[in-house]
C-alpha cells in the first residue's frame, strides 16, 4: 500500500520546482516531463526499478513469508529513493544550462511525499522483517549514505539548496560544529547536575515533589522568554562581577544559551533518572546493603545500571529537544544552524531555511538512532 | 556469638522491640518466631545494623555493633531474604561472588568458592554459574541466594524468612539443604519466620515474640512440653501438639532392633508422626525398619510411640515471666 502510494505521489505532484531565478516563484514539474528533460538511461533505470518493486510486491502476496523478497524489495525501496533524489539533480543541471545558472530548482512536494512514504514502507518492512536493531541502523545509515555519496559526486550541485551550500559552505560548517558544540555543552551540564540530582531526590523522596514542581515550570516557560531573562540576569551579574565577563560568560552569547537550554533540559534527565531508580525493586537495594556494599557501590554496581533504560529514553528524550531548541538560541548571538534559518526566514530564501532544517532533522535522527542502539544494549544488559 | 541486651526499637508511639535481651551462642541454630509485627524481623535487622536501635546494646563476636563500620560489620554476616533480591544483570556465578569481590579476594580464589557452593546447595556448576537469575526457578534463585549469603564463609547467617515464597515441596527440599549446611558447617544461623512447623524442624532453639516482647525461648521439644502461656499453646497449634512433639523424635528413637515384622518398611530417619499416619494407612500396630539403604534394622510397635519422651535437660529452657 505505502509503496504504491509512494508512487502515485511520486507521478502525480511535481517532483522538483523550478524558477528562472531566486525572485521569481517557481513552477512545479511533473515526472514525466522530469524523465523527458534528462537523458533515456534514466527512465530505462526507473522503469526497471518500477518492474521489479511490483514484481517484488506481488511476489510477497503470494509468498508472505519469503524473507529473501521482503530483504530485496528493501533494497529495492532504498535504490528507487536514491534514483529520484539523482533524478532531481539531473533535472536541475539541465535547467542550469538553460538559464545560465541563475535558475533555481528545488525539491517539490512529490519528492518529499514520495520519501516519506518510501520511508514509512522500508520501516515497516524491516518491522516485519524482524530485523535485530543493530542490523535495521545499518540499513538507515546505507539509507543516509546514498544522499551523501550523491553529494559527494557532485549529483546534486545544481539543486538549489546545495547551490547555497556551496555560497555559505564556511558559515554552514561553522554553524553545524555551534550547533553540535551548544548541544555537548547542554548534554554535559546537564547530565553533570541531573544525574546527582536525580539520585539524591532518591534518597530524598520527600524533595522530589518541590523539586519537580520547578522543573515543570521552567518547562512551560517559552524557550525565548528564558533566553531573555537569562540575558538580562547574566549581564547584570557580569556588571557586579567583573571576573564573569572576564570567563566568557555574558549577556549575550553561549552562556545564557547553553544555561537556559540546561533549565529545559533538567526535567527530562532529573525525571528519568529519578523513576528509574523508584520502580527498581526494593529487594535489590535491600539485598545489596545487608550484604555490605555502601552506598555508592549500590549506585554504581546495581541501581544505576539497572535503571540505565529509563534513564536513556530520558537523555534521548532531553537531546533530541536540545537538537531543535539550540535552533533558537540563534536570536541571543549564540550561533549554530539557527543562525542561517533565521536569515533564511528573515529574507525569505527558503534554500537558506532548508539548508539549517535539513541538518537539524538528520542530527535529531540520527540521536534517535543512536539512542534506539544503545538502550537495546542496555536492555540486553539489564535483562529481567 | 550475638548478644542483645535490653534492646528497644520505637517507631513513633508503638514499641517494635522492646526490652529485649537475647543471648545466641556459636553453632546454634536460632528461629525467631512470632506473628505479624511482632518484632521478629526487626530484631534481625538489628544485629546488622539494617535497622539500629534506641537503647540497650548488641554485641558481635564480643564487641558493641555500634564500633564496627556497618559496611565491615555486614560483610561478616551472611543475609537472604524471601524476594532473594538476586541482582538480574549478573550471572549466578557473579551474584554469589558479591561479598568476597568486595572483600578484595582473588579471581581464582572466588570461581573456586563459587564452584564449592554450587555443589553443596546441588545445583550443576558447569549448568548454572553462567545463568541469569530470570531463567532460574523460583527454588534454585533461592538455592543460589543462599549460596550468595555464605559466600565469604561468614561468621553468622541471617535468614528472613527465606523460604517463605516457595510451594510446598520446594520448601521441605531447602529446608532439609539447609539442615544439612548447618550440621556440616556448624554456622551460627538466626532465621525468621511465622511457619511453627519450619520452626520445629530447622531450630536447635525457637524464640517467640508477641508484639515486641521475647515471650519464651527455648528446645522445640521445651516449647511443646512446657509452653509459658495460652498465647504459646495456641500459637504452636494446640489441637495438634502430640502430633508436633511426635514429629521432633525419630524412627530410629523407639525402635526395636532386630524384630520382626511384617508390612511396607519405614526408614528409620523419618519422624514420628510420619510413622504414625503409616500405621494408620496400612492398618498395623506394628512396621518393619530399614536404614537409608534399605537394609533392614528391626520393628517399630505403635505402642511406643507413647512412651514418654526423653528430654534432654541442657536443650530445654526455661519459660519466662
Amino acid at each position: 500500500m505505502l509503496v504504491l502510494g509512494a508512487w502515485l505521489a511520486v507521478v502525480a505532484l511535481p517532483l522538483v520546482g523550478v524558477a528562472p531565478n531566486r525572485l521569481l516563484t517557481g513552477q512545479g514539474v511533473g515526472l514525466v516531463q522530469v524523465l523527458q528533460a534528462v537523458p533515456a538511461v534514466w527512465s530505462q533505470a526507473l522503469g526497471a526499478l518500477a518492474v521489479l518493486t511490483l514484481a517484488a510486491l506481488l511476489g510477497l502476496t503470494r509468498w508472505p513469508e519469503q524473507r529473501a523478497l521482503q530483504a530485496l524489495l528493501l533494497a529495492l525501496l532504498g535504490a528507487l529513493f536514491g534514483v529520484l533524489l539523482a533524478l532531481a539533480g539531473q533535472h536541475a543541471l539541465a535547467w542550469d544550462q538553460g538559464s545560465e545558472g541563475l535558475g533555481r530548482t528545488t525539491l517539490a512536494s512529490g519528492f518529499w511525499l514520495g520519501s516519506l512514504l518510501l520511508w514509512m514502507a522500508a520501516n515497516e518492512g524491516l518491522r516485519r522483517l524482524r530485523t535485530p536493531v543493530l542490523l535495521a541502523a545499518a540499513f538507515w545509515v546505507l539509507w543516509l549514505l546514498v544522499v551523501v555519496a550523491l553529494l559527494a559526486m557532485g549529483a546534486l550541485d545544481a539543486l538549489s539548496t546545495v547551490k547555497a551550500y556551496g555560497n555559505r559552505s564556511d558559515d554552514f560548517w561553522r554553524a553545524l560544529w555551534q550547533h553540535l558544540h551548544i548541544v555537548l555543552l547542554t548534554t554535559g551540564l546537564t547530565v553533570g547536575i541531573g544525574l546527582p540530582l536525580g539520585v539524591a531526590l532518591h534518597r530524598r523522596p520527600a524533595w522530589a515533589n518541590r523539586v519537580f514542581a520547578v522543573l515543570n515550570l521552567v518547562q512551560t516557560v517559552p524557550s525565548i522568554a528564558l533566553f531573555a531573562l537569562l540575558m538580562a540576569l547574566l549581564s547584570l551579574l557580569g556588571a557586579h562581577f567583573p571576573l564573569l565577563p572576564a570567563l566568557g560568560i555574558q549577556g549575550v552569547g553561549l552562556a545564557p544559551a547553553v544555561l537556559a537550554l540546561t533549565f529545559y533540559s533538567l526535567l527530562p534527565l532529573v525525571r528519568s533518572t529519578f523513576e528509574g531508580l523508584a520502580h527498581l525493586p526494593r529487594a535489590y537495594a535491600e539485598a545489596g546493603t545487608a550484604m555490605g556494599l555502601s552506598s555508592r557501590q549500590l549506585l554504581w554496581q546495581v541501581e544505576l545500571p539497572l535503571a540505565l533504560p529509563v534513564l536513556l529514553s530520558g537523555l534521548k528524550v532531553m537531546l533530541i529537544q536540545t537538537i531543535g531548541l539550540t535552533t533558537v538560541a540563534a536570536l541571543i548571538g549564540a550561533g549554530g544552524l539557527g543562525s542561517i534559518l533565521f536569515e533564511g526566514l528573515f529574507s525569505s530564501a527558503l534554500d537558506l531555511v532548508l539548508l539549517a532544517v535539513v541538518p537539524i532533522v538528520v542530527l535529531a535522527w540520527l540521536a534517535e538512532a543512536l539512542f534506539i542502539v544503545l538502550h537495546t544494549l542496555a536492555r540486553r544488559q539489564a535483562r529481567g | 556469638m550475638i548478644q542483645l541486651h535490653n534492646v528497644t526499637k520505637t517507631y513513633g508511639q508503638r514499641h517494635a522491640v522492646a526490652d529485649l535481651s537475647l543471648t545466641v551462642g556459636p553453632g546454634e541454630f536460632v528461629v525467631l518466631i512470632g506473628p505479624s509485627g511482632s518484632g521478629k524481623s526487626t530484631t534481625l535487622r538489628l544485629i546488622n545494623r539494617l535497622v539500629e536501635f534506641d537503647q540497650g546494646s548488641v554485641r558481635f563476636a564480643g564487641q558493641d555493633i555500634r564500633s564496627f563500620a556497618p559496611e565491615v560489620l555486614r560483610r561478616r554476616m551472611g543475609y537472604a531474604i524471601q524476594s532473594v533480591g538476586l541482582f538480574p544483570h549478573w550471572t549466578v556465578e557473579k551474584n554469589i561472588g558479591t561479598v568476597p569481590r568486595l572483600l578484595g579476594w582473588p579471581a581464582p580464589r572466588i570461581a573456586a568458592r563459587v564452584q564449592a557452593l554450587l555443589e553443596l546447595l546441588q545445583l550443576d556448576p558447569a549448568q548454572f554459574a553462567r545463568r541469569y537469575p530470570h531463567e532460574l526457578s523460583g527454588g534454585q534463585q533461592q538455592r543460589v541466594g543462599v549460596a550468595r549469603a555464605l559466600a565469604a564463609d561468614p561468621e553468622v547467617l541471617l535468614m528472613d524468612e527465606p523460604f517463605g515464597a516457595l510451594d510446598p515441596v520446594t520448601r521441605v527440599a531447602l529446608q532439609q539443604a539447609l539442615k544439612r549446611i548447618h550440621a556440616l558447617s556448624g554456622k551460627t544461623i538466626v532465621l525468621v519466620t511465622h511457619d511453627i512447623d519450619e520452626a520445629l524442624h530447622l531450630g536447635s532453639r525457637i524464640v517467640l515474640f508477641q508484639e515486641g516482647r521475647l515471650v519464651q525461648d527455648g528446645s522445640p521439644l521445651a516449647l511443646l512440653t512446657r509452653p509459658a502461656n495460652d498465647f504459646v499453646t495456641d500459637f504452636l497449634g494446640r489441637s495438634e501438639l502430640g502430633l508436633k512433639r511426635l514429629s521432633l523424635g525419630t524412627v530410629a528413637d523407639r525402635l526395636r532392633a532386630g524384630a520382626p515384622a511384617s508390612g511396607e518398611p519405614l526408614r528409620s530417619e523419618a519422624n514420628l508422626r510420619e510413622a504414625l499416619s503409616a500405621f494408620f494407612v496400612q492398618g498395623r500396630e506394628s512396621l518393619p525398619v530399614v536404614d537409608a539403604h534399605g537394609a533392614p534394622l528391626g520393628a517399630l510397635h505403635l505402642h511406643d510411640l507413647l512412651a514418654p519422651q526423653p528430654i534432654d535437660p541442657a536443650a530445654a529452657g526455661s519459660p519466662r515471666p
